[in-house]
């Protein structure tokens, strides 16, 4: 039987992996036989999952992911540790609402640091010679808010959208790698759910959110489905998409 | 005959106003009998702007808006001196070019504070109470390159993206103030900006092959934000208007 | 800060004429208090008094007062 969604041989990066959703997608890189390597800013977080797995493939490797200043020396020593990778996942990132008269600049700023220049930094010293094979395929997790405009999500919506246009241009810029780089417009995952604020924020545009998503609210292994498809060989000419996996909710 | 657009008396701010696409806007209103508040950083170009302004009753103010946390004084001082606002345009923006690999933390934030900061700062103020008249119409400039992948313009079109995809939120979020928003998507324009970029390729465009228009001038941007800021467009909010010569649909 | 204060910073945050409220004010009969101007004293009490609103306390608010208490 053929698996084309097989990673055997490849070594993935998880950028945010502490995150449910994140966790999850290690769990099924790991099933489809990737090499993982989890990042992420707090320790014992990444250890509680370390330990759940409890798998050969998989090591994992601690920084503060969202202090831009140290990215470049930390993803250096990453290389060095564990050599070239053929993957990235970047589910890492900050949610947040805010109405626009409180969206000061400070707020803004730190949306942007967390949800784009995190990540435009993280490939920048990724790409760098040796530490990621032509071939290679990044993968960021977007959101419907990207497209789709919702009260007080101003500075979410703006990081998304600009994540999804600099998806665009390193897809432009390192297809002379044959580096992809996508990203995945996320609808309402059952771990947003959790969150502080969603529920305020679903009274705020209650018409316009889970009845929009018509075929109901997303389990975060199905966004790990499709982070494994975009990953895998099955999809070597798919770039620089931003690829919709929300329920229905933008038709 | 009444004209299908007027601004007579109506207040309009014009950033990024003493050059391109930005003064060839002001220049435009000034004509549809606006009274035209000009931001930009140069002085002298200011002053150039001011004297190709039709009528009277213009303002020029000279700000860096990469001054992010003085923006609310400015707009109280500008609100002050030349009343309540009823239109504003916004035509700053940097545009920078950059390989991935030189694309440092800095640059991306300096690009992002001046595209994109600025611009929901300078509508957070503007929209505060007592800031702006009933109507008031809001016009940012994108560009396609938030919508087609570029080589090394990625945080030029991250911001371009992000203002875009904030017009969406913010239409609906001021709609009950009865505030709109939209933005004109240009693609290349004959500017001072474009003129560079050519010499730079050694004279070639390649955009140009989809554009088959041809190239734009930025009359034809700035009347497109005419009309998004007139009340001719009173059911439209929220939407990126390319201006691109065919060049998204071709 | 004294009530007084937060009482402006409320009104004025919230676009309210200054003047308006007082501390026996019922939120019900508030116009602007609507899901927006929840949402903007959540992030308000975050930023300014570094507490975290939950939607079920704002929910329980009844006066003005309630808000001022909860602020400390």
């Amino acid at each position: 039987m053929i698996n084309p969604m097989d990673l055997t041989n490849k070594k993935v990066l998880v950028v945010g992996a502490s995150t449910e959703t994140g966790e999850t997608i290690v769990g099924q890189l790991l099933n489809l036989g990737a090499t993982v390597v989890m990042i992420d800013s707090v320790d014992e977080k990444l250890l509680s999952i370390f330990n759940h797995f409890n798998h050969s493939h998989l090591k994992y490797y601690c920084f503060n992911i969202y202090n831009n200043q140290e990215i470049e020396k930390e993803i250096k020593q990453v290389s060095i540790s564990f050599g070239a990778f053929d993957g990235l996942v970047f589910c890492a990132g900050k949610g947040g609402v805010r109405p626009l008269q409180l969206t000061k600049n400070n707020f803004v700023h730190d949306m942007m640091n967390a949800n784009l220049y995190t990540f435009i930094e993280i490939v920048r010293c990724l790409t760098k010679k040796g530490s990621f094979n032509n071939g290679g395929s990044i993968v960021a997790i977007s959101s419907v808010s990207s497209i789709k405009g919702l009260k007080s999500k101003i500075s979410y919506s703006a990081s998304k959208a600009a994540l999804d246009a600099a998806v665009r241009g390193m897809a432009a810029e390192l297809s002379d790698k044959k580096i992809r780089v996508n990203s995945i417009l996320k609808g309402w995952v059952t771990s947003d759910m959790k969150l502080d604020f969603i529920q305020d924020n679903m009274e705020l545009n209650k018409n316009e959110d889970f009845a929009k998503q018509i075929l109901g609210v997303i389990e975060p292994i199905e966004i790990a489905n499709t982070v494994c498809f975009l990953l895998s060989d099955a999809t070597k000419t798919i770039t620089g998409v931003s690829m919709l996996h929300d329920g229905g909710y933008s038709i | 005959m009444q004209p299908f657009i007027s601004f007579e008396d109506k207040v309009i701010l014009v950033t990024g106003a003493s050059v391109g696409i930005g003064q060839q806007t002001a220049i435009l209103l000034s004509q549809l009998g606006a009274k035209i508040i000009l931001l930009a950083t140069n002085e002298d170009k200011l002053v150039k702007t001011l004297s190709l302004l039709e009528g009277n009753g213009h303002n020029y103010f000279c700000y860096n808006l990469a001054n992010i946390d003085n923006i609310e004084s400015k707009v109280k001082e500008m609100v002050k001196q030349c009343g309540k606002i009823d239109g504003f345009v916004n035509c700053v923006g940097i545009r920078s070019r950059r390989p991935i690999s030189l694309l440092s933390p800095k640059e991306i934030k300096n690009v992002m504070d001046i595209n994109f900061g600025s611009f929901i700062e300078l509508i957070r103020c503007i929209t505060k109470k007592g800031h702006f008249n009933e109507g008031l119409s809001i016009v940012g400039v994108s560009s396609i390159a938030s919508h087609i992948g570029g080589v090394s313009v990625t945080a030029y079109a991250a911001s371009k993206a992000a203002v875009e995809a904030a017009v969406r939120c913010l239409s609906k979020e001021l709609a009950p103030k009865n505030i709109r928003l939209n933005t004109v998507v240009p693609a290349q324009i004959n500017t001072p900006e474009y003129a560079n970029l050519l010499q730079m390729n050694g004279g070639v465009d390649t955009v140009l092959n989809r554009q088959y228009l041809g190239l734009g001038e930025a009359t034809d941007v700035a009347n497109a934000i005419a009309f998004l800021l007139s009340p001719a467009a009173k059911f439209i909010t929220g939407i990126s208007l390319p201006v691109d010569g065919g060049y998204l649909t071709s | 800060m004294t009530n007084q204060e937060k009482i402006a910073l409320i009104e004025e945050t919230l676009e309210i004429d200054g003047g308006t409220l007082t501390e026996n004010t019922l939120l019900s009969e508030v116009a602007e208090y609507d899901s927006m101007a929840k949402l903007t004293l959540i992030v308000l009490c975050d930023d300014e008094f570094n507490k975290k609103l939950t939607g079920e306390q704002i929910r329980s608010f009844v006066t003005v007062k309630d808000i001022l208490d909860f602020m400390g």
